[in-house]
């Protein structure tokens, strides 16, 4: 089933082309990685989809709904979760609480909890928020940390907890936004092996990344964007060998030798 | 101290210490007109008390909303008059016109709030300060309604026999309202919706990224936030009995800010702490040297911006909280 | 007067006030788009001009001139010192600055009370002749000080775009972390806008001084109307402030001729602020929303 859909995605700002007829489809459980130069347009399309802009052009299904009109907050609430490529947590609350909220938020309006009379209700909702919470901790491997305000962790864990914040919502789609960028290699690895086993688990992920190692090994599909419009698409061995790939990474004449 | 259910060690401590201190704090106040205070000392704890709600809604707005509003006298002077030509007019009792003055600013909160919140940062703070100026000269203007400068006197009202003429009575009154609505309050910034403004304050692309309706939260606070000015202004009316236009200036909306500033912005306990002391200041200096007040006012903002920032509680509850993470490594 | 006449009045005396406010939202702007600091002071610094240009008056003959050129070398002096001894820490940071700024506000204020006392003083026109158009008389002196309004903003023009001087405010203005980077002499640079942005308020307040009353308190009206002409205009665009301080001067004074000055006031601030709805960024605005208040 095609959990997302793009049409004819168009972006400008100003006169600046960031993205021309871009189409592309993602079916559910499909890692679609999206890679390209700098300047491609990759993080312009994830902020299209996400919500943060709204395209100049063109048309955007979510499961077969059409979401380009929403504001990025309905379509979190649909069952889209996004990470920044500039780490973006709340810097005074601890790590617990980054979590909470974005297990709240996924669920239940803060209006409506804050009125919810029963004090049944909102007991069981704290006591599935705590649990959650601490089972994120586990899977991120903070479990030590959960006290500690956003701001005073190292970059690699704060790379995990943007990644948390995300699962928390239980998404259906992921949008990853260089993850692994700044991360040690043993901090990558450990990111791509959560990357990859949430993949097991049927969640549906677009990412965008530089590191092409980190491609290998985790897309089902590669779409490759240069200045705007996509240059090739397919699966990862086909696309390395397509020459105008080759050409863009390399120059002239080069050999894909960092695609393998 | 977000106060979401989940306890941790010291969190727990931290929390019984607060209801203890809360506890004794009611006790005293409770206890203020059985000491012996004077008249004039007396009168003036009761207004402190409505100025130090009208500093609590304008630290939901900013110290915990992150929307910096010096328009907030405006539903200060809507609540007091609305309560005041309710009395006047209308002829209504104690309880029809206090909610006459709360209905109001709520609904001149309900109006603008929506085109207001939906601007980002400076011209929110701008917006919010034209609307002072404008609503001032409206009060002025409308002098056969409000009487301009010169004000509206009204008669003490009366609340179950007692006559709110009586100091200690209207001491009470004003005591127990500014209490429920400070309750209110405190249960209202731990509740997930108080998380929820926090967030808003702290990263606004990552809340809506997370699903949290950003203009929403914004514009629940700001009626909330509306709505306490107005009751704080209508307790200012009571205890004064008076109202003019003078209450809706811009520097009245000032006040709450430096109050806040002092005492620490986005814990209730500093505005409140602020304001008494600055009251409290302004009262001593007016006897012996009647311009020292703005000096040290001035003096005390700069020091306090630029040395500390968080104001008193606030540097005092980061000692705490660096203090109690060096025990944790 | 007849209403062609009424209009041409008013709307002249609109307009001067508006070229005033028109200095006064250049300094705040060029305050804000170089230090990032929302200077809620600006409207002492105004009133210091007319103080000491009024002082000056009474103390010398001739005195009025000198104030026009020392009460905004005062007054520019006097921003180099705050600059650099208080307004440091907090640039970058506008919430942080109005916060201070309003505390510098209150210590001028109350100290030129404490100094000078607050009884309003008042000094002549320094020149008196009338200029006759459309059978009016329009009185000299507030030509001259448009004038002199128009030469400021043109010598501001020229400084910032023809001296070097004027290039590294606007590039600071743009990037800081560029501008130092490159070896501009980034402390400097602040340090002379913000005098400059002072002394400009200051000269508007020594040109005003004549035709208004002097005291301790005269900056406060002008300070939040500058403040919105600044909003409007576009924070950090210098030909949108000078253009929305015009227009809303000119709309006060039309005004006037149907409505009490209180209402229209009141009428032309709202116009401003509906303008600012409609266009959140600002008549000319460049900048959205940097800085600590994000959307």
């Amino acid at each position: 089933m095609e959990i997302l859909k793009v049409k004819e995605l168009s972006k400008r700002f100003g006169d600046f082309p960031a993205l021309e007829g871009v189409d592309l489809a993602l079916e559910e459980g499909e890692l679609l990685a999206l890679v390209g130069p700098n300047g491609a347009g990759k993080t312009t399309l994830l902020r299209l989809i996400s919500g943060e802009l709204r395209p100049t052009r063109g048309e955007i299904y979510f499961l077969g709904r059409r979401i380009d009109r929403l504001p990025a907050w309905q379509r979190a609430r649909l069952g889209i979760a996004r990470t920044f490529q500039l780490i973006s947590l709340f810097p005074e609350l601890t790590v617990r609480e980054n979590l909470q909220a974005a297990v709240w938020a996924g669920r239940w309006s803060p209006t409506s909890t804050t009125l919810a009379r029963s004090h049944s209700l909102s007991r069981s909702r704290s006591c599935f928020t705590r649990q959650r919470v601490e089972e994120l901790l586990e899977l991120l491997g903070l479990e030590g940390k959960g006290d500690f305000r956003a701001k005073e962790l190292s970059h690699g864990e704060g790379r995990l907890l943007e990644l948390g914040l995300a699962l928390a919502q239980e998404p259906r789609l992921l949008l990853l936004d260089e993850p692994t960028a700044g991360l040690s290699p043993p901090e990558r690895a450990k990111l791509v092996e959560l990357i990859g086993s949430l993949r097991e688990q049927g969640l549906s992920v677009l990412l965008v990344e530089h590191d092409l190692g980190v491609v290998r090994e985790l897309a089902d599909r590669i779409v490759v964007l240069h200045q705007g419009r996509v240059l090739a698409e397919g699966p990862p061995e086909r696309v390395h060998q397509d020459p105008h790939v080759q050409e863009v990474y390399l120059g002239p004449g080069g050999r894909a030798a960092t695609l393998h | 101290m977000t106060g979401m259910e989940i306890k941790m060690g010291t969190r727990k401590v931290f929390t019984a210490t607060a209801v203890a201190a809360v506890v004794v704090t009611v006790v005293l106040l409770a206890a203020v007109p059985r000491l012996g205070l004077e008249g004039y000392w007396l009168y003036l704890l009761t207004e402190g008390l409505a100025w130090g709600l009208f500093a609590l809604s304008f630290d939901l707005l900013y110290g915990y909303s992150g929307l910096l509003s010096l328009g907030q006298s405006v539903f200060f002077g809507v609540g007091a008059y609305g309560a005041a030509l309710g009395s006047l007019r209308l002829e209504l009792g104690l309880l029809p016109s206090l909610l006459l003055g709360v209905g109001a600013a709520l609904a001149l909160a309900g109006l603008l709030g929506p085109a207001l919140v939906r601007i980002p940062g400076h011209g929110f703070i701008i917006l919010t300060l034209v609307l002072a100026v404008i609503f001032h000269l409206v009060a002025l203007w409308l002098r056969p309604l409000t009487g301009g400068d010169d004000g509206l006197s009204v008669s003490a009202p009366q609340l179950l026999g007692w006559s709110l003429a009586e100091p200690a009575v209207n001491y009470y009154f004003v005591l127990g309202m500014a209490f429920l609505a400070t309750l209110f309050l405190g249960w209202l910034v731990r509740s997930p919706l108080g998380l929820a403004f926090r967030l808003v304050r702290e990263n606004p692309q990552r809340a809506a990224a997370l699903g949290y309706n950003v203009f929403g939260v914004r514009l629940v606070a700001f009626l909330i936030s509306g709505g306490v000015a107005g009751l704080a202004g209508v307790l200012y009316l009571f205890t004064s009995r008076f109202a003019s236009a003078e209450l809706l200036h811009w520097t009245t909306a000032a006040n709450p800010l430096v109050w806040t500033l002092l005492g620490g912005a986005g814990t209730l306990i500093g505005p409140l702490i602020g304001t008494g002391l600055l009251i409290w200041t302004r009262e001593l200096m007016s006897g012996w040297w009647g311009h020292g007040y703005p000096l040290l006012v001035g003096g005390l903002i700069v020091l306090v911006a630029v040395f500390a920032p968080r104001g008193l509680v606030g540097t005092l509850a980061e000692r705490w909280r660096w203090r109690s993470s060096k025990l944790r490594s | 007067m007849d209403l062609l006449q009424q209009l041409a009045f008013q709307g002249l005396n609109g307009l001067i006030w508006g070229l005033i406010l028109a200095l006064m939202a250049l300094g705040l702007n060029l305050i804000y788009g170089v230090l990032g600091i929302i200077n809620v002071a600006h409207g002492a610094f105004y009133m210091l001009g007319g103080v000491l240009t009024w002082y000056l008056w009474y103390l010398a003959p001739w005195g009025f001139w000198w104030g026009l050129l020392l009460a905004p070398a005062l007054v520019g002096l006097l921003g180099l010192l705050l600059e650099r001894g208080v307004l440091r820490p907090v640039e970058g940071r506008p919430v942080m600055t109005i916060i201070v700024t309003f505390g510098l506000l209150l210590l001028l204020q109350h100290g030129v009370l404490l100094l000078f006392g607050g009884a309003p003083r008042s000094l002549p026109e320094p020149v008196r002749f009338t200029v006759g158009f459309l059978g009016l008389h329009y009185p000299g002196y507030r030509l001259v000080v448009a004038l002199l309004s128009v030469v400021a903003m043109a010598a501001l023009w020229l400084l910032l775009h023809r001296s070097r001087l004027g290039l590294w405010i606007r590039a600071t203005a743009q990037s800081r972390e560029l501008a130092t980077a490159l070896g501009l002499p980034v402390p400097w640079i602040y340090l002379l806008t913000f005098g400059l942005g002072a002394a400009l308020a200051a000269l508007a307040g020594a040109l005003t001084a004549p035709l208004v009353s002097v005291s301790y308190r005269m900056g406060e009206e002008v300070l939040i109307e500058a403040f919105i002409v600044v909003i409007v205009g576009g924070l950090g665009s210098l030909g949108g402030a000078a253009l929305a301080g015009m227009l809303l001067g000119v709309l006060e004074g039309l005004f006037t001729v149907w409505a009490s000055p209180v209402l229209a006031r009141v009428l032309a601030l709202a116009a401003l602020g509906g303008a600012l709805l409609l266009r959140p960024e600002g008549l000319l605005g460049k900048r959205s929303g940097s800085g600590e208040e994000a959307r």
